[in-house]
């Protein structure tokens, strides 16, 4: 009976590796195949910020749209009402005033503007085409699941953003959370909850507020 | 005919510049002067605030402002809607007249050499209180009861006092108004639920803070 037992462990021991299915992460021809199957994406998502002199994260909530091949919509709802809107490659900044929104014309930060003109090879799984950011391929380790870490370039982009961190999602050809570390000691985390995929998305949540 | 005019703007110029006077007031100092305080939080403290920023050429953008007040002084962290740190500055004030200022982290464009105290000198007009005691203590000619700070060097602020707190601030430099800070609605713990700094001029400034959460 033990040696039996002892067997079928053994067996399923032995054969584990053999059966189970290689990710669909493991290298980049894998990666666009599976991003390909996905044609739109709307996703709320949380984004946490650590600061040494708050006790507790700041919260950001937002939500993202996305429409193969480069349709986006990345919306904050909260503390700041801010809207990018990306429609056949024409991109928008809104900001909202009281109950209007307002084009945002700040010359704020080029860093970002670049990090979010990124977003849509991310979701393509399009890492290899971009100019700004050099991909790297991280296998699951301890603590750290498979990811793509991009380093940027550009020196003066870099003491901006040291790294940025996709982290895969269980679907294939999708993505669970965003990390963004800076210089310093600041990580900017964004995870995605309650998605929705190959949804009908409209035209209009590719556009800016009438 | 051109000196008439010049003239004329001579002495308008020279009519704007002075302090608004202040008329006696019949209440207790002491009291008013503590009824202006509560403009302020009390320290130490932490606060997020959501920024709506109206620039010269009709320019606006929005930012996350952290700040912080205690014994080590006034820390001031920008951050954009994405949560990259823009800006991260502490200022010492253990000597008022000649604060220390530590900028540990400023990217473009917030990396201009004005930008850290003029920053600073926002913040802590808005959320730090004058040292000492009240210089004066009156009400402007509109019949506004208001706490006056004129220190030997630096800017004169004034407090004015609502029916229920303070609703507004005002700094002077050389009789001229540099600062005009309303604060808006109900205070909990010194902070109020939106404050608005307004910056006159031709590089001037609006600053709409929205509170988000306070410690």
């Amino acid at each position: 009976m033990v040696a039996r037992s002892l067997l079928l462990w053994l067996t399923l021991l032995s054969g584990a590796p053999a059966l189970a299915a290689a990710p669909w992460y493991q290298d980049w021809e894998g990666i666009r195949k599976a991003a390909a199957t996905v044609k739109t994406i709307e996703t709320n998502f949380v984004q946490t910020k650590t600061l040494k002199i708050l006790n507790k994260p700041l919260v950001s909530r937002g939500m993202m749209a996305y429409r193969r091949p480069n349709d986006l919509r990345w919306e904050y709802q909260s503390p700041l009402q801010t809207l990018l809107v990306v429609r056949r490659g024409n991109a928008q900044r809104l900001l909202k005033h009281g109950q209007e929104w307002v084009t945002d014309s700040s010359a704020k930060l080029e860093a970002m503007k670049i990090v979010l003109n990124e977003i849509s090879l991310w979701l393509d799984g399009n890492f290899g085409a971009s100019k700004t950011f050099k991909p790297e391929l991280r296998t699951a380790a301890e603590k750290q699941p498979a990811h793509v870490s991009l380093i940027p370039i550009d020196p003066s982009l870099a003491k901006i953003i040291s790294r940025i961190a996709i982290v895969f999602g269980e679907r294939p050809g999708t993505v669970s959370a965003i990390d963004i570390y800076e210089g310093n000691e600041g990580v900017t985390h964004i995870a995605f909850e309650n998605t929705r995929f190959d949804v009908d998305l409209p035209d209009s949540r590719f556009e800016a507020p009438r | 005919m051109l000196r008439a005019g010049f003239l004329t703007l001579v002495l308008l110029f020279a009519a704007c510049a002075h302090l608004p006077t202040l008329s006696p007031v019949a209440e207790d100092a002491k009291t008013v002067a503590q009824r202006c305080r509560q403009a302020y939080p009390h320290q130490p403290w932490r606060a997020t605030h959501a920024i709506f920023a109206t620039l010269p050429f009709g320019n606006n953008g929005g930012l996350v402002g952290v700040t912080a007040a205690g014994p080590d002084g006034l820390h001031a962290i920008l951050l954009s809607p994405e949560g990259i740190s823009l800006f991260d500055g502490v200022q010492n004030n253990r000597n008022p007249l000649a604060p220390e200022l530590k900028v540990e982290r400023a990217v473009p464009p917030f990396d201009r050499t004005d930008f850290a105290a003029s920053l600073m000198a926002d913040v802590g007009t808005a959320y730090l209180p004058p040292a000492g005691e009240p210089t004066a203590i009156g009400t402007y000619a509109t019949g506004e009861t208001v706490c006056r700070w004129t220190p030997s060097r630096g800017e004169t602020t004034d407090i004015q006092l609502g029916p229920d707190a303070p609703q507004a601030i005002r700094t002077f430099e050389r009789m001229h108004l540099t600062r005009e800070i309303f604060l808006v609605g109900k205070p909990e713990d010194g902070f109020y639920p939106n404050v608005i700094l307004s910056v006159p001029g031709a590089g001037g400034y609006r600053l709409e803070m929205q509170l988000v959460d306070h410690e």
